[in-house]
């Protein structure tokens, strides 16, 4: 095995271990996880995700790509849920470590910087939400393998193959390219991201008068039509019920910056790190005005779709910053090797040895710290509210619905299998900005007449005050309208659950 | 040994398209794409007679019809009025089957490529634009007709018959100006083609044909004050009535779109194209100002798809297995969004609940009763109930006696408060309210209209499967 090798298997377990040891560490998972671990079991047990739903938002259709939760299902056939969730997803992102060595090596040649590349998608901040069991977790690693098969599609050779085996083995990477872009398409709609990137790839190569590759174009065409096709399959009655505003996913006015907010250099030189940072503005920057590479045209035109998209608010902030990220982690290489060249070339030479220490150090201090951070930082519910949502799994009355934060709303539905008021998935729902205000109202109103009409119109009999709630709409004790006369405590610990007793009704 | 192709040499057909079935097809064109269109009008047809809906659906339809009633007659009024009305609903079907038909005895004088007769045929009869068309009254798929019948016997080698062309020219200048232009350019491009191919010869016919275009578009805007664009008859939105994926009244298939983008990509600059490339910003301009030109639009983008589909698959690609899944994708496409579309046309208004309720009204109610609603129903009401509706999009010429008042009737809608709702009702003389099902879904139910709707000065007096119509008692 070579020396290269080696070190990057050993990163990648080094990143593995870390990654599955801190999401043990932190007990639960973040909120919205909570919902693709229901879907999980549910296929688990029936074989069917859960498209109607008589839990959420009292009940409704779902409209979602299942890859991603089959996927975690297989796994779950033989490890629990909560462990499968936990290491896979870790080792998925892990795994980025060698798409991105793989595609850095293609670009540059050069097995050092692509080991510092690796080295810096492997501790990007951003990733480092441990306890996250979303579908990027699956995306984003699939994604690069198909930039990396699509890469290396110049070299699909154009004669006719003698044997099945031979064909297979030189068209490979277009095998690898279909497989890992239909994964994609039926994983998440932020594929056509990578869509948008092909596009602005080809307008690139156009305005600077290089020859598009036939095979390229043709993947591209595929890739188009293919999406497309399956996403009008899926959310062909969320198009034409929502139009143009199904690529906001029917988020609320009031909580839509929190989804797509315009990008703050600050925050996102903390989550992408400040090295990779300003190297992959350099390299940009480089490779489009100076050398013209067209290798790291198709990666620059990644950024530019992600920064596009992310500024129009057609993709969420994390997600673009993602992206944004491993792309930057791959332009280090280009940095990389081209300072290295630098310092060969001029009277720098005699420090060159202490290039690759140094960076290795810069990049250790400058990423671990703020990863670990943003792990041990993420928003999950304490183990006392988990308690108390699977508290009502077990005491509360059958058929019920609880009234909650909009982040625990998947709580209620995965823990205590109770109908919820809201949760964060938005798509489809008519009302959904009336009943986030609603809900809103019910943790503010100190009128008591107006909970027990909002309680009515909701169905709700049990209402939930988490610390995080308390905190969220700044409330001392309990809700400002709870009196005992009508709404009984029935658990009361640092979150507290309330059974509504009364009603409201007309004087006769 | 292969077998021999029977269809290897035939000629106007592409070498590249060696499929056999393939290959059948488009030797076949008529056979097939005229069973096709009359399956589908069939279908369309018959999905709404089995369910007991009106067999025509859309404003425009109703805005003729009440037209035709009312003595004023425009070419597709005249065509209306001359027909008993339990027929009538065969008349757009007829009128898709005849255009196809006359479409073909065009592209034969025109000589063009069988497989590109074959696919922009089949484009254009999966389109939504032309679907919609089978059950609809619209004066742009009428001209559409005439024009074609004009340049058909236009291109005859018979002078006598030549002249004739001059009566579907003259009927078409009667829809609108803008058609009228559109009419004119291509008899002015005809024109200059033929002159830079034979410079010497003269067609003192064709310059006649042309300027009588040049006279009507003047004399009808002045003399007859025909609209510059007809319509709208629905609430326009740019982008969902351009895509009809996104739920529009008709539209286009997004891979049509993207289809029609690489044929504009690969024909870019090309001699031959000029002509579609001429119309494409008018059209497109006139679509922004008016979502009703979509069915110009529909005929350019279905070109232009047509030519980025066929020059996609005659190129030699490189990766060979990638063609086949990409052929078969796209056509897989272009029927799923045609078939999500024919599945929702039966939800088209008007239902029959519509009728029912508006008849209702008819019967019923005083004949000055001025009806509020929203404004693309108003040509239901007008047909069905014979009132005047509060609100219309478009009133150019119909006899009616409704205005538009479109930001009256937005402002009643959103009252919030009887205090500035009843003087609205009051001082616009509005006495009955007709609410339908798409009304109540669209309206909110826990305040504004629809609550205030409670108050003991309206009174429900007939309720008919959704559609309701309520009374409004004045001081």
């Amino acid at each position: 095995m070579k020396k290269e090798t080696k070190l990057l298997l050993v990163l990648f377990i080094l990143i593995a271990v870390i990654r599955i040891s801190l999401a043990f560490s932190v007990p639960n998972f973040t909120y919205e996880s909570y919902f693709h671990l229901r879907q999980v079991e549910q296929i688990t047990q029936t074989g069917l995700p859960v498209y109607t739903d008589s839990l959420s938002y009292g009940g409704r259709e779902h409209l979602f790509l299942p890859f991603f939760h089959y996927f975690m299902a297989f796994f779950n056939l033989f490890l629990p849920l909560t462990v499968a969730a936990k290491i896979i997803p870790n080792l998925l992102i892990a795994s980025i470590v060698i798409i991105v060595y793989l595609i850095a090596k293609k670009i540059t040649n050069y097995e050092t910087a692509s080991l510092l590349s690796a080295l810096i998608a492997g501790f990007l901040p951003i990733l480092f939400f441990t306890n996250s069991f979303t579908v990027e977790s699956l995306f984003l690693p699939v994604t690069f393998i198909s930039i990396y098969a699509f890469i290396n599609l110049k070299e699909t050779p154009l004669t006719p193959f003698k044997t099945i085996r031979e064909s297979i083995i030189k068209r490979k990477f277009l095998f690898i390219y279909i497989g890992s872009f239909v994964i994609l398409t039926l994983t998440s709609p932020l594929t056509f991201l990578l869509l948008i990137g092909f596009g602005i790839y080809m307008l690139l190569s156009l305005l600077e008068s290089k020859k598009i590759n036939k095979a390229e174009l043709e993947i591209i065409t595929f890739s188009t039509f293919f999406f497309l096709w399956v996403q009008l399959l899926f959310f062909k009655n969320s198009l034409l019920q929502e139009g143009l505003a199904f690529i906001w996913q029917n988020v609320p006015t009031r909580t839509i910056s929190s989804y797509f907010p315009h990008i703050s250099i600050l925050q996102a030189l903390v989550l992408v790190s400040i090295i990779p940072f300003v190297a992959g503005i350099f390299v940009a920057y480089h490779s489009l005005f100076e050398l013209k590479n067209q290798k790291a045209f198709l990666l620059i035109s990644f950024v530019i779709s992600t920064t596009l998209l992310a500024w129009f608010r057609l993709i969420r902030f994390k997600q673009s910053l993602a992206f944004f990220g491993i792309v930057l982690a791959i332009l280090f290489a280009s940095f990389y090797l081209e300072t290295d060249n630098y310092f060969k070339k001029t009277k720098l030479f005699r420090w060159r040895k202490y290039l690759l220490p140094v960076t290795i150090i810069l990049l250790l201090v400058s990423m671990v710290i703020p990863a670990v951070d943003v792990s041990f930082q993420q928003d999950t519910p304490t183990k006392e509210e988990v308690a108390a949502f699977r508290w009502i799994g077990e005491n509360a009355l059958p058929n019920s619905a609880v009234f909650a934060r909009l982040e625990e709303g998947h709580l209620i539905t995965y823990y205590s299998n109770r109908k919820n008021m809201m949760d964060d998935q938005f798509g489809q729902i008519n009302d959904v900005n009336k009943r986030f205000n609603d809900l809103n109202s019910l943790f503010t109103t100190r009128f008591q007449t107006q909970a027990l009409s909002l309680a009515e119109e909701y169905d709700l009999q049990y209402f939930v005050l988490t610390p995080s709630a308390k905190e969220q709409y700044n409330l001392s004790k309990k809700f400002n309208y709870a009196v005992r006369k009508c709404f009984e405590p029935v658990y009361a610990n640092e979150t507290q659950i309330f059974l509504l007793k009364c009603e409201v009704k007309e004087l006769e | 040994m292969k077998p021999k192709n029977k269809f290897a040499n035939k000629p106007g057909i592409s070498s590249s398209f060696k499929n056999r079935y393939l290959l059948h097809l488009i030797i076949n064109t008529k056979k097939y794409l005229l069973f096709l269109l009359i399956l589908i009008a069939f279908l369309v047809t018959a999905v709404n007679f089995i369910a007991n809906k009106p067999l025509l659906k859309g404003g425009e339809s109703y805005y003729y019809l009440y037209a035709a009633e009312h003595g004023f007659y425009n070419s597709l009024t005249a065509l209306v009025s001359l027909f008993s009305e339990r027929i009538l609903f065969l008349i757009p079907p007829l009128l898709s089957i005849f255009s196809l038909l006359i479409l073909f005895k065009l592209t034969e004088k025109l000589k063009l490529k069988k497989e590109f007769v074959f696919f922009f045929v089949l484009f254009f009869i999966l389109t939504p634009t032309f679907l919609f068309s089978f059950t609809a009254f619209s004066a742009y798929s009428l001209f559409f007709l005439l024009v074609m019948v004009g340049f058909w016997l236009l291109f005859h080698h018979q002078e006598k018959i030549r002249i004739f062309s001059l009566i579907p020219f003259t009927i078409a200048t009667f829809v609108d100006s803008f058609s009228t232009f559109l009419l004119l350019s291509l008899q002015l491009i005809y024109l200059l083609t033929k002159r830079s191919k034979k410079p010497q010869t003269k067609d003192n016919f064709l310059s006649l044909s042309a300027g009588l275009t040049f006279f009507l578009l003047i004399f009808n805007k002045f003399v007859f004050d025909i609209p510059i664009l007809i319509g709208p008859f629905h609430p326009q939105k740019i982008f969902p009535d351009l895509i009809s994926d996104l739920g529009g009244l008709s539209g286009i298939s997004i891979f049509m779109l993207i289809l029609a983008v690489i044929g504009l990509a690969v024909t870019w600059k090309k001699k031959e194209f000029y002509t579609a490339y001429l119309l494409l910003p008018v059209i497109i301009v006139a679509y922004l100002f008016n979502t009703q030109t979509i069915f110009y639009l529909s005929i350019l983008v279905v070109f232009f798809a047509t030519v980025g589909f066929l020059k996609l698959f005659e190129r030699r690609w490189s990766l060979v297995l990638l063609k086949k899944l990409t052929f078969f994708l796209l056509l897989l496409g272009i029927v799923f969004s045609t078939l999500t579309y024919v599945e929702r046309m039966s939800e088209y208004l008007p239902l029959d609940a519509d009728q029912e309720a508006l008849t209702w009204i008819k019967e019923n109610t005083p004949k000055d009763a001025k009806v509020l609603s929203y404004p693309e129903n108003a040509y239901f009401i007008k047909y069905f109930s014979d009132r005047a509706p509060f609100s219309q999009f478009y009133s150019n010429n119909d006899g009616g006696s409704g205005g538009t008042n479109l930001d009256l009737n937005r402002k009643i809608f959103s009252s919030v408060y009887i205090q500035e709702l009843f003087p609205l009702l009051e001082e616009n003389g509005i006495s009955i309210i007709y609410i339908n099902q798409d009304m109540k879904d669209t309206l909110p139910k826990e305040q504004g209209f629809l609550f205030l709707l409670k108050n003991e000065k309206f009174k429900l007096i007939h309720s008919y499967h959704g559609s309701e119509v309520w009374a409004f008692k004045k001081e």
